[in-house]
Formats: structure tokens, sequence, C-alpha cells
């Protein structure tokens, strides 16, 4: 059922293209770190050899690296679960390219200082030159980027509408439909922001800046969020339409069969219903983990909620299958 | 994963349930590494006791579709073989055949059963 496709390993190396100046961001500090003082040379006027600015080395190692963290994931995003089409791969490069500078520019100004022994005698000259790296690895994650003309899109030929109710369900049959769905993605950038809030802590920690305790909780706030969205489990059985967190338990969505007027199998469009993650938009709530099949639950209210699940036929069709015969059953 | 639990059935509910998982993941529809419901929820949502989830799943882990482990449940480590996948299919299918024929599961497993003798 998982195949690996030419277009899935041209998005892996992409991915692979966008975290690397994290990681040499990392490795550089590790590297200079025994020549770095608490300070170094962050900003040059004009042509002068002189530095007329400093900043402190760690706190602007921290900040850079979360900034970039940040926008890099959302990079990878974009890559890993957007759709293949131009206007993606458009956000796919500028996004790698705010997000590889933060941690180029790091490396070169903690390499201008390290190098030069002290701050004041740091002197940037050639090493303006490394800035043009981002906007590479911009370039190479476009022509890594594959598009596929909308016509032959595998997805959007999946599917569409109200499947038929699983045949023959007898009046006392038991029927339950589960399956979970994880997102990889997600869950690598929960790693992420997990990582980044505790160094934030440690960073805290060591400073007199209360901000960074705020910035600290934000993230964590943030990473738990994302954690509670991946893995989660979709059931569909006698009480209905359900999705719960796998690592904390907490309904995220819950549908008594009662109130479900009929289940479709859909494409899911992310954009369509307000982007990834968990979505309240004009169109309805919508709990959205890539492009792709996913069950759309038409209420009695007349409201809509939306899954991205793998098998959203099946989905579907087990639950109109106990919605049909519940209603018979209660003579409705 | 779909389960469907039938009266008319000459197997249990623990061995319907553990047959339809194992078939389940030989089709791919749960993927090794994928967690199965709980115990308790799934007994929940079938309406049978959980002591005969709990055996289904013995089953299972007795024939190495699943691991069992406190805290985590059960989490798929291995589907069947080819071989015993085909066989899966095909008694899938040879039971739906049955069913349009008119052939109740309970009369197909007396038939398979006399086959054995011969």
């Amino acid at each position: 059922m998982r195949r690996i496709s030419g277009a899935g390993l041209r998005r892996s190396a992409a991915v692979v293209l966008q975290i690397l100046p994290l990681i040499a961001m990392g490795a550089a500090a590790l590297v200079f770190a025994p020549r770095l003082g608490p300070t170094m040379a962050t900003h040059w006027s004009g042509f002068a050899m002189e530095p007329d600015g400093y900043g402190s080395t760690w706190m602007s190692f921290w900040i850079s690296a979360a900034i970039a963290a940040a926008v890099t994931a959302i990079a990878v995003a974009v890559v890993l679960m957007g759709s293949a089409s131009r206007e993606t791969r458009k956000m796919a490069s500028a996004a790698t390219l705010i997000g590889a500078f933060p941690s180029t520019v790091w490396i070169v100004l903690a390499g201008t200082t390290a190098d030069a022994g002290s701050p004041e005698s740091a002197d940037l000259g050639a090493r303006l030159g490394f800035l043009v790296i981002p906007f590479l690895v911009a370039t190479v994650v476009f022509l890594l980027f594959p598009v596929i003309p909308e016509t032959e899109d595998e997805v959007l030929s999946a599917a569409q509408g109200v499947p038929e109710p699983l045949e023959s369900l007898a009046p006392n049959e038991r029927l339950v439909w589960s399956r979970t769905i994880t997102s990889p993605l997600l869950v690598a950038i929960a790693v992420v922001l997990v990582a980044s809030a505790v160094a934030l802590g440690v960073a805290a920690a060591r400073s007199a800046d209360a901000g960074l305790w705020t910035t600290c909780a934000t993230l964590t706030f943030v990473a738990l969020s994302v954690l509670a969205l991946s893995p989660a489990r979709l059931t569909i059985d006698r009480f209905g339409v359900r999705l719960r967190s796998g690592a904390f338990g907490i309904p995220l969505i819950r549908i008594p069969l009662s109130d479900i007027d009929v289940v479709s199998a859909e494409t899911i469009e992310p954009v369509q219903w307000g982007g990834w993650g968990y979505r309240f938009s004009g169109r309805g709530r919508a709990y959205v983990i890539r492009r792709g099949s996913g069950v759309v639950v038409h209420r009695a209210g007349g409201s809509v909620v939306a899954v991205t699940v793998r098998d959203a036929e099946e989905a579907a069709a087990a639950a109109n299958a106990l919605r049909e015969r519940s209603r018979v059953q209660q003579g409705s | 994963m779909l389960i469907r639990l039938s009266d008319g059935s000459p197997a249990s509910i623990a061995e319907q349930i553990s047959f339809q998982i194992r078939l389940a993941v030989s089709r791919g529809d749960v993927a090794v590494g994928e967690k199965l419901p709980s115990a308790r929820d799934l007994a929940a949502s079938l309406d049978v006791n959980m002591h005969t989830v709990l055996r289904a799943y013995d089953s299972l882990r007795e024939a190495g579709v699943i691991a069992l482990s406190r805290g985590r449940g059960a989490t798929v480590v291995g589907g069947d073989e080819p071989g015993v996948r085909d066989v899966l299919e095909a008694v899938a299918a040879m039971v739906a055949e049955a069913a349009r024929a008119g052939i109740s599961p309970r009369e197909l497993a007396g038939i398979v059963k006399g086959m054995e003798t011969t």
C-alpha cells in the first residue's frame, strides 16, 4: 500500500537539504565554542574592517536556532504534505530560504569572531559570500520539489461522495471500524519543538532575561498541542464517530450516531479547510494532517466535520451502515 | 480496520476478532508498528466482554502478529507469511462467495471439515 515513488524520494531529499543548515549550525557551535567568548561581532558598517556592533554569543545562538527551527519545520511540512503544484513549490523554497538564513548568518558571525580570536579584531571580509548558501539551498529545494499536473494527480482521482453502506448489516451484528492516524512529520515537529523548549529553558535558567521563559512556555504549549494531534485514533462504532488523541487520550471529535446525517468519503484539500492541524473554518471543523482521502461527517444540524484518514471509503460505508440500522431500529 | 461480529458464525467471538485483525494486517489495513485499540475500547465498541477481546489478542500474540505490553497495549509486530496471507484472503473470498450462494458460514465450515477426512 505504501510505495516509495520518485516524487517521494525527491521530497525526502529536499527535506534532508532543508535541515542541513540547522545541523551545520549545531556542528559549528561545537567547533567554535572553545574559541568563542561571551560576545561576538555582529555588525560592520560599509567596508570597514572593524566591527561596530556586538552581541551575546549564546543568546544569539539560541534565538537564531529557535527561529531557524520553527521556520524550517514549516518549510519541511510544506515539502512533505503540500500538493505537487507550482504554488506549493514556491512556498516551499521561500520558507526554506527564510529558515536557512538565521543559521547561516550565525555560523558566519561566530566563525568570524572565532577565527579572529577576539570580537574586536573580527574581520568579516570574504565570508559575506557564504550568505549565498541559503539561496543555493532554496534553489535546490525548488528544483527537487516534484510538480505534477493536476489531472495526473492520483490523490485527486480518489473516490468521491457518499459510498454505499456496507451490505447486509444484520440487526444484531456488531461492527467497529478503527484506525490510527499518524503523521511522522507532526511527531518530528513536536520533537524539534520540545528540544527547542528545553534548550530555551536551559538558556533562560542561565540568563536574567524573563522574556526567554515566556518563549519557553509558549514553545512547550505549542509542542504539547502538536503532540495531542498525532497519533490519533478514529473509531466508528455503535456510539458514532470519535477521534481521540493517542498521546493524551483526550477526545478531539465526538459525534453521536443519532447526530449523523450522512458520511461521505472525499479528497480533503487542506487549503479548503483552513490548513493543516485541527481547524475551524467557514466550511466546518476539520482534522487535517495531509492532503488526500478523508471522511466528511454531515451532521443532522447541517454542520460538517472532516477527518483525513486512509480507507475513508470503508470508514464512511461503515458509519452509514450503522446510522441506517439505528434509524430503522428507532423507526425514525 | 473493520471488525464485524456475526451471531450466525460458527466461530466464537474471540476467533472472529482475531481472524479479522489478522486479515486486516495481511491486507496492510493495519501496518507493522501500528497500535491496535485497547482491549477495553474495542470491547466497548463491539459490546462484548473485555476478556473476550483479550483472548483474541492473546491468540494473535501467539501467532506472532502482535506484541502485548503493559501500558503500551497491543502493537502489530508482523504479518503472516505470504503463503498464509494468500490462504486468509482465499478464505475470506470463499466465505463471501458462499454467502452469495446461500451457504451459511456454519455450513461452509462443515464442508471444509468434511474435506479434511478425504
